[in-house]
């Protein structure tokens, strides 16, 4: 059969006759190109022909005195004839179609490569952070905007690529390299945090930086080439590394806190559309409370399925109903001074390095909002040794 | 006898000149691959086809294929390819368009 007949569809026919043989002479001596015969009786043959030559060979087969029967039809063109008598599986088979196309504009799977376990959750939870979500449009995602912010967030991150691909968005990272974990070899001596250069002295290689410079994370310290030879530069480098924290709290402040019984809900959830069970939880005073002023805050836990090391966007919800009671809290400005230092001081020791030596402390008080809200920020300076190894690209190459 | 003494003169002239005597004389041109398939060029239409035995008509005679399962993968007006575990092939008399 000829590629372009087939496009139109062939037809199995049976041929009955006491002399079969000269129906086939008649059909090749009407160019009609026969497939597949076969004596399937004594006076029977089977054969394959193109859809659009069943007419003639009809007329050839009474010309002839014998008895044609179409068996089955195949093709394209008779696949329009066959789906409108089954026109609900035609519309399931469209439905499922148009799903899989709508399911392919979104991201479905986000996979990190390349980076130690630390640095991958900390990629996914910022990317959450941005918004970057299983069942995200892929429109919504920009891979630059998202390679630069993931940069500045992940800061062991010193290189990182984001690409689309299908429904997968790849992140892969490198992680900054510390000296243990480095080995031998050729290699620059550069900031880890920015900061501003106390002191340098190179031991090997040559100083880019001088004292009373302020540096980038990431930026050249100490260059690894001594007399235009890639060499493992070494250097005893310190600098002032400023730590910072604000908070804010407010002079009036509604707090809530349990009351009452916990309802737990479950369900499953797709993307962002997701269904609990039961649909409809009580409404505050239903359950039999008598407190007029309590409310219902539902929390929902997505659990998510995986799919090796990615999230599918299928998920096990716990939804954790809790019957709260508002609460307005009055401070002093006092009061609020003391908790937003306190509070500022929590946080800024948390980012401290342990082991640091501190330089110096600053304490900021702020009034906000017309005297509503009082800011405090602390900020701490430390001397560290800043340097952190990083390969050569050249000593890589060569 | 004009056309006997005709084509023995186009015999003579394609000996002569080395030229494809199928294309001259409009001979058949058998070609078979293995003893599964069988093609027939130019043939003059279908004598028989049978599981057992596949007769082909051509210029230079009946053609006839003995085997088992034998069957016609194509057949048109220039072709006839036979298909099948051939056993025998044997020219006999008779053909012609």
């Amino acid at each position: 059969m000829r590629p372009w007949r087939a496009l139109g569809g062939c037809a199995i026919i049976k041929v009955s006759g006491s002399r079969p043989e000269e129906f086939l002479n008649a059909a090749v001596t009407r160019g009609i190109h026969l497939q597949g015969v076969r004596r399937a009786g004594p006076a029977l043959l089977l054969a394959a022909a193109a859809a659009s030559d069943v007419a003639v060979l009809n007329v050839i087969a009474r010309e002839q005195g014998a008895r044609l029967s179409v068996l089955q039809q195949a093709g394209w063109i008779t696949l329009w004839q066959r789906l409108e008598s089954r026109w609900a599986w035609a519309a399931a088979a469209l439905v499922t179609v148009g799903l899989f196309y709508l399911a392919a504009q979104f991201i479905w799977f986000i996979q990190v490569a390349g980076v130690s376990g630390p640095v991958e959750r900390q990629i996914r939870a910022n990317l959450l952070e941005l918004g970057v979500h299983p069942g995200i449009r892929r429109s919504a995602v920009n891979p630059d905007q998202l390679q630069r912010q993931l940069l500045l967030r992940v800061e062991r991150l010193t290189w990182v690529g984001v690409r689309l691909d299908g429904t997968f968005l790849r992140v892969s990272g490198r992680e900054r390299i510390v000296p243990e974990a480095l080995g031998y070899g050729p290699a620059d001596l550069v900031a880890r945090k920015d900061a501003l250069i106390l002191e340098v002295i190179p031991l090997r290689g040559a100083a880019r930086v001088q004292v009373g410079q302020m540096v980038s994370r990431g930026e050249v310290i100490v260059a690894g080439v001594d007399q235009e030879r890639p060499v493992r530069a070494d250097a005893v480098v310190f600098g002032i590394v400023w730590y910072e924290a604000v908070v804010q709290v407010p002079l009036e402040e509604r707090v809530y806190k349990d009351v009452g019984p916990v309802q737990r809900r479950y369900g499953i959830a797709w993307g962002r559309w997701q269904w609990l069970w039961p649909g409809r939880a009580r409404k505050a005073g239903e359950g039999g409370e008598e407190k007029p002023a309590t409310e219902w805050r539902e929390r929902v836990i997505r659990h998510p399925f995986r799919w090796g090391s990615s999230e599918t966007p299928f998920a096990w919800l716990e939804a954790e109903r809790r019957l709260v009671q508002g609460e307005m809290i009055r401070r002093t400005p006092t009061e609020a001074m003391k908790l937003a230092t306190e509070r500022a001081w929590e946080s800024v020791r948390k980012k401290l390095p342990p082991g640091v030596e501190v330089l110096e402390n600053t304490e900021e008080i702020q009034w906000l909002d017309g005297g509503k809200w009082v800011q405090a920020r602390v900020v701490i300076a430390t001397r560290e040794h800043i340097g952190a190894y990083r390969l050569r690209l050249d000593a890589r190459e060569g | 006898m004009r056309g006997v003494r005709s084509a023995n003169l186009r015999g003579r002239l394609t000996a002569w000149a080395d030229l494809p005597v199928d294309v001259l004389l409009n001979l058949p041109r058998v070609v078979m691959y293995g003893r599964q398939q069988l093609r027939v060029e130019n043939h003059s239409g279908i004598e028989e086809c049978q599981p057992q035995r596949v007769r082909v008509r051509t210029q230079a005679g009946v053609l006839q294929i003995d085997g088992h399962w034998l069957h016609l993968r194509s057949l048109d007006g220039q072709e006839v390819v036979v298909e099948g575990e051939i056993e025998r092939t044997e020219w006999t008399k008779g053909g012609g368009p």
